[in-house]
């Protein structure tokens, strides 16, 4: 009879052991909040500051003279270069493994601000698109004027994970782009790593992605 | 010849087969015939005995054993029946006759058992004692009950033993047999008897004596679960009552009523079994949209079904209700889930439970499937989730 009463007593702390562990394991971790704003763009941009950085990137493009179809684009970071209005400018050498020559690419890089500046052509930086402006958050958004077009940028996404070639990243913010001429596209910022992912589509220049592979001090 | 020939005669008047003439015929034979006489008297004397041996039957010691040691065991099952720790037994019953209210009045009605209707009264009978001899058909016991016990029997109609059933009870008086019975004899003026039969299929639904108000048979559900053990099948239907939880926490919450689930179980016996239950309703789950270039994976409630295999268990608790545990495993349209559960089930009737549960369940998503080479996730890449819910459902038991 006592080894029924054992039986019984032992069902019932079973189940509700198991109700314990189902309740508590096994369940992903919650993804935080969406963060506070972030004051400084730097937070989530590439490296400039940092000589001999190095950033690899799958690249792949439709209808663009200046990329390749594939490819993998190696950006090591130069420091500082220049210096407009106060901003510092970074420079970046950008080479493709299967594609044309290194090029020299420039950023203006501060707290407010991370744009673009494109390659030097006579003097002068021949492109001005603002990748990222202070202070980001959810719903944050800025214009600019890009070759010509006026282009919208919103941030659709901050504070959440992605996954890129294979890797995961955390605290990732996603700015969506939207030009008059048409030029739309998307890109990935990972804080303490910076771009991640991009996917730009421009009238002319065709479609041009990157994705993060590595990232390696040299 | 002859004498086989009137016996056949005396018999057949003491039954009560033989016509006015053929009695009277008989009754002047036995007058006028020494003889015939002799044989009459002999019957006579004959039925007599047999009545007396009827209505006393001598319990061989070790049957008695047998029954007293089942006695034991059915009061060892009652205290075992009690849970330790938070649900006192003040506390359970006290949440069981909450429940049992909430159910009534909820399902607006039960399922009685009643010879008229009118009067209902409800009855629980704590087991007693009674010996029979299992080799008979229709067999007379003495109980070393006292009378208000006996009569307590046959107002319900429930036997002491699961295999015996009261029938046309009416306590009788019997000259007491036993010590115990004997004892009860001079506190009661007189031991009982009473007769029992072999179970028949509807147990509760014996002709029982009227004695002026109305029987009724919302029996207790220890009787129930002792009585329905041939009960093999059940179906139930379950709904979440209330508003359900999912973590982690930022998930999209369960609603109300946001799911039915169907079960279908054959019991191993009174308090196990095994069977299916279907859930159709809302889920947490990761659903993908397409982007330029890369995968857009957000954590919403979807709609889908389950199946799952389940293991479930029933303890009867003081005679009043079913506490349930039980854990099941399957597939659902995102990948698998595993479930656990706890609760309460009153039983109304034969055939009929209604009860609450608590149930956790844990999903498993398989991978989200892509050929983007970048995945953006709104809510994370949350693939395991765990859904809590307050279900309340009733059973069908054929």
């Amino acid at each position: 009879m006592s080894g029924k009463i054992t039986v019984k007593r032992y069902a019932i702390l079973v189940s509700l052991l198991s109700m314990a562990a189902l309740s508590s394991c096994s369940v992903d971790t919650a993804p935080q909040n969406s963060p506070p704003p972030e004051p400084d763009v730097r937070q989530y941009y590439i490296q400039l500051a940092a000589p001999r950085m190095e950033y690899q990137y799958a690249v792949s493009s439709v209808g663009s003279a200046y990329h390749p179809g594939n490819g993998q684009l190696t950006m090591d970071m130069k420091g500082q270069e220049d210096n407009v209005n106060g901003t510092p400018v970074y420079g970046c050498m950008w080479s493709y493994n299967n594609f044309g020559t290194p090029t020299m690419w420039y950023y203006s890089l501060n707290d407010k601000q991370a744009i673009d500046l494109g390659i030097e052509f006579s003097g002068m930086y021949n492109d001005h698109w603002v990748d990222l402006q202070s202070p980001l958050s959810k719903g944050a958004n800025w214009t600019f004027q890009s070759k010509g077009e006026t282009v919208t940028a919103n941030v659709l996404q901050y504070g959440v994970s992605a996954q890129v070639e294979g890797q995961s990243y955390s605290d990732v913010i996603m700015v969506q782009y939207t030009g008059g001429s048409g030029t739309t596209g998307t890109q990935w910022f990972a804080r303490g790593k910076g771009l991640i992912f991009s996917h730009i589509e421009r009238p002319g220049d065709g479609m041009v992605e990157n994705r993060l592979m590595s990232i390696q001090q040299k | 010849m002859k004498e086989f020939q009137i016996e056949d005669t005396i018999i057949a008047y003491m039954d009560g087969r033989l016509t006015d003439s053929e009695s009277a015929e008989l009754l002047h034979r036995v007058s006028v015939s020494p003889e015939i006489r002799d044989i009459f008297e002999k019957h006579v004397t004959l039925r007599n005995i047999s009545y007396r041996a009827a209505r006393n039957v001598s319990v061989p010691p070790e049957l008695e054993e047998d029954l007293f040691a089942h006695i034991e065991s059915l009061q060892e099952a009652e205290r075992d029946a009690v849970p330790v720790g938070f649900w006192s037994t003040r506390r359970l019953s006290m949440t069981a006759a909450a429940i049992a209210i909430l159910l009534v009045a909820f399902i607006g009605g039960m399922e009685y058992h009643t010879n008229n209707a009118g009067d209902i009264k409800q009855l629980h009978v704590a087991p007693v004692a009674a010996s029979v001899n299992p080799a008979s058909a229709n067999s007379v016991a003495t109980t070393t009950m006292s009378v208000p016990s006996i009569q307590n029997i046959v107002t319900s109609g429930v036997a002491p033993h699961r295999s015996w059933v009261v029938r046309n009870s009416v306590p009788r008086i019997a000259a007491p047999v036993t010590p115990v019975a004997a004892q009860n004899a001079e506190q009661n003026s007189t031991a009982s008897t009473i007769q029992l039969v072999p179970r028949a299929k509807e147990v509760g639904r014996v002709e029982l004596p009227r004695t002026g108000s109305t029987l009724a048979s919302l029996r207790s559900q220890q009787d129930i679960a002792l009585n329905d053990g041939n009960s093999k099948f059940e179906l139930s239907i379950a709904t979440p009552i209330t508003s359900g939880f999912s973590r982690p926490s930022n998930v999209p919450q369960l609603n109300p009523f946001a799911t039915v689930s169907l079960r279908a179980a054959y019991n191993l016996d009174s308090k196990n079994q095994v069977g299916l239950r279907f859930t159709e309703g809302s889920f947490q789950g990761l659903q993908q949209t397409s982007g330029a270039g890369f995968t857009e994976v957000s954590l919403g409630s979807q709609s889908g079904l389950s199946g799952e295999i389940l293991y479930r268990h029933r303890e009867p608790v003081e005679g009043l209700f079913f506490v349930t545990a039980g854990a099941g495993y399957g597939i659902y349209s995102l990948g698998m889930l595993i479930t656990g559960e706890v609760g309460f089930e009153v039983p109304f009737g034969d055939h009929l439970l209604g009860g609450f549960s608590m149930v956790l369940t844990n999903l498993h998503q398989r991978d989200i499937q892509t050929s983007d080479a970048a995945i953006i996730y709104d809510n994370g890449p949350i693939y395991k989730t765990l859904d809590g819910r307050i279900e309340y459902g009733l059973t069908y038991k054929f």
